[in-house]
């Protein structure tokens, strides 16, 4: 009796096709791309391909290119707060992570002081953005391994995530909530009850999350040992984030550059061993705990008092230049800003944006794999094309 | 095998609970008391005209440049106001509903709507006049920078009229 090849024995190197059965084989070119659902929006692959086997991988990008930097050095009045619209839409599964860093870069720029509950609220629901960026990943990353219904489970927590969000910013995406000094406006009056339960059906929605996928022997087969890239390798990419972490390196920079008030929580830093997509996958599941731990602190803590500090109404920074990074959901993301001192505009933004380089590492994880699999080690990476395009 | 049975046994699970879907044309989700939807013009029910007094400020500060107004004389007395808008456009295709126009204006004279249902078969339909903008802006006052309303904001279109 033939027994059936498992998954993980045809995963072994085999040898090509043309040797095995002496046969010609000729190079086949396909265009994965970039409207295909599985490449998160519109990253274009041109994959080689000697029979199922990925031969190489050319990446094409580019075609979100929406100028975002260029915009938001642009205004006559309010420059400073035009930047943040176009910087919610490079990367909108993350944006108020993202307004974060481009607000503690203006206050840093400007000398600006933030009061205490401005912090905590900034690390509240910055934590949430989170939670909510890897629920996205994980129904994505679900979908891409051939799970459907992970999408759904994801999208429920997702949906109430973003009622809070309209709740306290007036927008489900795209809150533009925070302002230099501290924030538009004051939480609503519910703000505490709310994440409270929000928390605390993410806590259950986690454990559904595990029941689905994360034992079931498919997706094991599937993503375990898949995409390995090894720790020297990730820093000469300089990828950041959860593929960093799954090489073994605890590098989180709310760990090892506290930045607000971090350094007042107490968490754990997930790493992984092997570097593959299965890990990446349960980092980010931790992750997603972990920040529950952090909003669970947040919230005992949370002060009362004014959340606008002493902003001016007209902001007009000194000339100087301005470099902030936090760990965004996907990685380190950094603002960098420059002031001539005389307009209301940002003289120069630069965004440095994790999927960007995350993505670098796509031909180091795909080459020899199957063609099947480059769409889950793609999905892995969690790229959002409109923080790589910008 | 136990793996799969997890999730299988957790698929059921859900089963026997109540669905979270909405039938949304037909159900209206409550929006939310800050819920920003289509910027609108406020009224002045006091003496009859619109707050606005063509400062233009809102126009300088939108990041999509998608006002264009234009002011006159004021003559009519009833208030101390110098100019008063003669035409005011947003071409809401462009408008990304950020609320910087609201949270500009120092005479407080607009105000986001709760009108999210704007689709039309028609681009150039998508730029609103001032008397659209303030036949939305009716019903609305103005609650940037006020003390907050409690509870959440019941939709202000009869669901009735979707059906």
């Amino acid at each position: 009796m033939a027994i059936a090849p498992s998954i993980d024995m045809l995963r072994e190197p085999a040898p090509s096709v043309a040797e095995e059965r002496n046969l010609e084989t000729v190079e086949m070119t396909i265009n994965m791309g970039p409207q295909h659902p599985s490449t998160h929006g519109v990253f274009r692959m041109v994959l080689t391909l000697e029979g199922e086997r990925v031969k190489n991988v050319q990446s094409h990008i580019g075609y979100l290119h929406r100028g975002a930097e260029k915009l938001g050095e642009s205004g006559d009045l309010e420059g400073y707060r035009k930047a943040m619209i176009t910087l919610d839409r490079t990367d909108y599964l993350s944006s108020l992570l993202n307004e974060h860093a481009y607000v503690m870069a203006v206050e840093k720029l400007a000398g600006i002081s933030v009061p205490e509950r401005a912090e905590y609220i900034r690390v509240i629901l910055g934590e949430i953005t989170r939670i909510n960026s890897h629920c996205m990943f994980y129904g994505a990353f679900g979908a891409d391994s051939g799970a459907t219904t992970p999408f759904m489970y994801a999208f429920a927590l997702r949906e109430e995530i973003q009622q809070l969000f309209e709740a306290v910013g007036g927008a489900r995406m795209f809150p533009n909530y925070y302002r230099a000094g501290g924030l538009r406006e004051d939480v609503p009056h519910d703000f505490v009850r709310r994440v409270q339960t929000i928390i605390d059906r993410a806590l259950y929605a986690f454990d559904d999350f595990d029941n689905l996928i994360t034992t079931n022997e498919i997706f094991l087969s599937r993503t375990r040992g898949l995409g390995i890239i090894d720790q020297t390798r990730a820093l000469d990419l300089g990828v950041s984030g959860p593929l960093l972490r799954a090489t073994g390196l605890p590098y989180d920079v709310r760990r090892s550059e506290p930045y607000s008030i971090y350094d007042r929580f107490a968490f754990d830093v997930p790493v992984g061993t092997t570097g593959d997509c299965y890990e990446r996958y349960l980092i980010r599941q931790e992750e997603m705990r972990q920040s529950v731990r952090i909003i669970d602190q947040a919230l005992k803590d949370l002060p009362g008092g004014p959340t606008m500090g002493n902003a001016p109404k007209a902001l007009r920074p000194p000339k100087g230049e301005a470099y902030v990074r936090i760990e965004n959901s996907r990685g380190d993301f950094g603002v960098y800003l420059v002031s001539d001192g005389k307009s209301s505009a940002p003289y120069r933004v630069k965004y440095r944006s994790p999927c960007f380089v995350n993505l670098q590492s796509l031909n180091d994880m795909v080459i020899g794999t199957y063609i099947a699999d480059a769409v889950v080690a793609l999905g892995s990476i969690d790229i959002v094309l409109g923080e790589v395009d910008r | 095998m136990r793996g799969v049975l997890g999730g299988f046994l957790q698929t059921l699970k859900s089963f026997l609970t109540k669905p979270v879907t909405r039938l949304y044309p037909y159900e209206k989700p409550p929006l939310e008391a800050r819920f920003m939807g289509a910027p609108s013009l406020l009224w002045d029910d006091a003496v009859d005209e619109v707050v606005c007094v063509a400062c233009n400020i809102c126009a300088r500060s939108c990041p999509d440049d998608c006002i264009t107004l234009t002011g006159d004389k004021y003559t009519a007395g009833k208030t101390n106001k110098k100019n008063i808008i003669k035409d005011y456009f947003i071409d809401l295709g462009r408008c990304s509903y950020c609320g910087i126009c609201v949270e500009v204006c120092p005479f407080d004279a607009n105000e986001m709507s709760p009108h999210f249902e704007l689709s039309t078969y028609d681009r150039m339909t998508l730029i609103y006049d001032k008397d659209q903008l303030i036949e939305i802006g009716r019903g609305v006052t103005r609650r940037t920078g006020k003390p907050e309303p409690v509870g959440p904001l019941p939709g202000i279109l009869d669901p009735s009229t979707y059906r």
